[in-house]
């Protein structure tokens, strides 16, 4: 796993998009930050909901790349060949997408807090709450880069696996502001008022929207969900492509 | 002799399609094992399976004495390096990336290595060019390069030469004798190109619609398919008495013609037979090719 793990950082490590994607993500996160923080004052939880509405889609267009440039390249073959398990080629795919996704949140949140900081007069802050929803944030981080990774490694071509991860995403985007909306409207049936707010949890690509302004216990139910989604995801995913034909 | 590979009864099945059907094979140590077979015919299925980048229906594999169903089978694998179908390499990267990227899957930690490898296959002026600006030749030499970290000692090569220039097939050809040769490495090649795979394969694999039809040595084919006369008369009986008198090595093929494998003195031959009353139609020396012999193993004139 150690050797895989090498491998691949040293992949990220020369590889332009993610570059590009940190830099990018840096910026909107500090552009609207400060936009904001100079119309009056910010509660820091809200560099979070910046973050964390945007990761999925951003991070969308380079993780489908990398993962599928296996495919298209044919070097997944390299590694079964050099006598690596598929479970281990998995884990260290799996755990490559979540350095770089924790890379882009720790870095655009960090940034997003020092903008704060530095601007905002007012400096009574919750950092406990702030804390404990940074946490659930990178476990929705976490949730996410397993989706992606799933796709990238069942998906047998780059252009399909950087295709499906970007409409993965925004079709959790849409889904949660869907259910987002509806749930502000307020919903007659109990059972549907129930599912719609299920699937507003559940989304780790909205779950920024709530993470910052609910109680604790909210908090740690939307991080069970990412726990919930990360097994699952895994569990399929591991299932499927130790099967699978490497062509 | 130890064998490095050992497939026993094969198979592959894809819903009611036998892709591959009781194949077995054997490649000695030291040996360059030459596999060869129609378009469709399994080679790259069988070198998939042997890989691991496809799962078998039934059979074993025995690599390095372990065989696929053991738990440590792995540590066989580290022991290999495979090119299949296409090289894989990193079309983004240069050659020198891509090395280091299979130094790290292969866990070693120094790169001293990447020089005498770039030199080995004639990439080291490469500098700074990706792989996606390198000509076929160069990217099927990096993915020999490839295969080679970690000093293997079995190489499966499916199609080094395909797509290759003459100059760049007589390059592999020179590459793959000298691994061979200085480096002690088994090579498990499959090409249709029997030309070329008669000038170095020690060992050869027929296979035919998933099965393998034949395994033998470069020196007994070489001496089924040796140089021999083929000749035609009007008196097949006073050939073969000729003939057995001469204490000859033959072969009837008709009523009129027949093969002579041992050495014979042609003039002696003509005047022997002329005194036996038996005309000469016609007489030529004439050598069994690899493809002749692998075309009568399966029959047929059909594209190889």
């Amino acid at each position: 796993m150690y050797r895989l793990l090498s491998a691949n950082l040293y992949r990220l490590r020369i590889y332009k998009p993610f570059w590009i994607n940190l830099f990018i993500l840096v910026i909107i996160e500090a552009l609207l930050t400060f936009m904001l923080v100079v119309q009056g004052e910010v509660p820091l939880d809200f560099t979070l909901f910046i973050v964390l509405l945007v990761i999925g889609i951003i991070t969308s267009f380079f993780i489908g790349l990398f993962y599928g440039t296996e495919y298209s390249d044919g070097t997944i073959r390299n590694k079964v060949i050099a006598g690596h398990k598929r479970i281990t080629i998995y884990s260290a795919s799996l755990l490559i997408g979540i350095i770089s996704i924790s890379a882009l949140y720790f870095v655009s949140l960090i940034v997003g807090v020092f903008i704060v900081l530095m601007f905002s007069k007012d400096g009574n802050y919750d950092l406990l709450h702030f804390l404990v929803s940074s946490i659930i944030g990178w476990l929705s981080c976490v949730s996410i880069a397993s989706i992606f990774n799933m796709i990238g490694m069942l998906c047998s071509s780059k252009s399909k696996s950087s295709t499906t991860c970007i409409l993965v995403s925004f079709m959790f985007l849409l889904i949660g502001l869907i259910c987002y909306s509806l749930s502000l409207q307020g919903l007659n049936s109990s059972i549907f008022s129930e599912a719609v707010q299920f699937l507003f949890d559940a989304n780790p690509f909205v779950q920024g929207i709530q993470i910052s302004t609910v109680d604790y216990l909210t908090i740690y139910k939307l991080g069970f969900y990412c726990l919930y989604l990360i097994l699952i995801t895994n569990l399929v995913g591991m299932h499927i492509f130790n099967k699978k034909e490497l062509k | 002799m130890d064998n490095v590979l050992t497939v026993d009864s094969l198979g592959k099945n894809y819903g009611d399609f036998k892709a591959l059907s009781n194949c077995s094979m054997t490649i000695p140590r030291g040996s360059i094992y030459g596999f060869i077979g129609k378009n469709g015919a399994g080679k790259t299925t069988m070198i998939r399976i042997i890989c691991g980048l496809q799962q078998k229906t039934k059979g074993n594999v025995t690599l390095f004495d372990r065989k696929d169903t053991d738990g440590n089978f792995n540590v066989s694998r580290r022991r290999m390096g495979a090119v299949v179908e296409k090289p894989s390499i990193y079309q983004e990267m240069t050659a020198i990336e891509n090395l280091k990227q299979q130094f790290y899957i292969k866990g070693l930690t120094s790169f001293e290595e990447i020089d005498k490898l770039l030199d080995l296959v004639g990439l080291q002026d490469t500098g700074n060019r990706k792989v996606k600006d390198f000509s076929l030749g160069m990217r099927q030499r990096l993915g020999i390069a490839i295969s080679l970290v970690g000093n293997p000692d079995f190489l499966i090569l499916d199609e080094p030469t395909n797509g290759l220039d003459p100059q760049g097939i007589i390059e592999m050809r020179k590459l793959i004798l000298k691994l061979n040769h200085d480096y002690h490495i088994t090579f498990l090649i499959s090409s249709h190109y029997l030309d070329e795979l008669s000038k170095i394969a020690t060992h050869y694999g027929f296979i035919n619609q998933g099965e393998i039809i034949k395994e033998i040595s470069a020196k007994d084919l070489e001496a089924h398919c040796g140089k021999y006369i083929q000749i035609e008369v009007n008196n097949s009986k006073a050939l073969m008495c000729t003939l057995d008198d001469m204490h000859v090595e033959y072969k009837l093929l008709s009523s009129t013609k027949a093969k002579i494998f041992s050495t014979v003195n042609i003039t002696q031959l003509v005047l022997a037979l002329d005194r036996a009353n038996c005309e000469v139609i016609s007489l030529f020396e004439k050598e069994e090719s690899l493809e002749s012999y692998f075309i009568n193993l399966v029959g047929g004139e059909k594209d190889v």
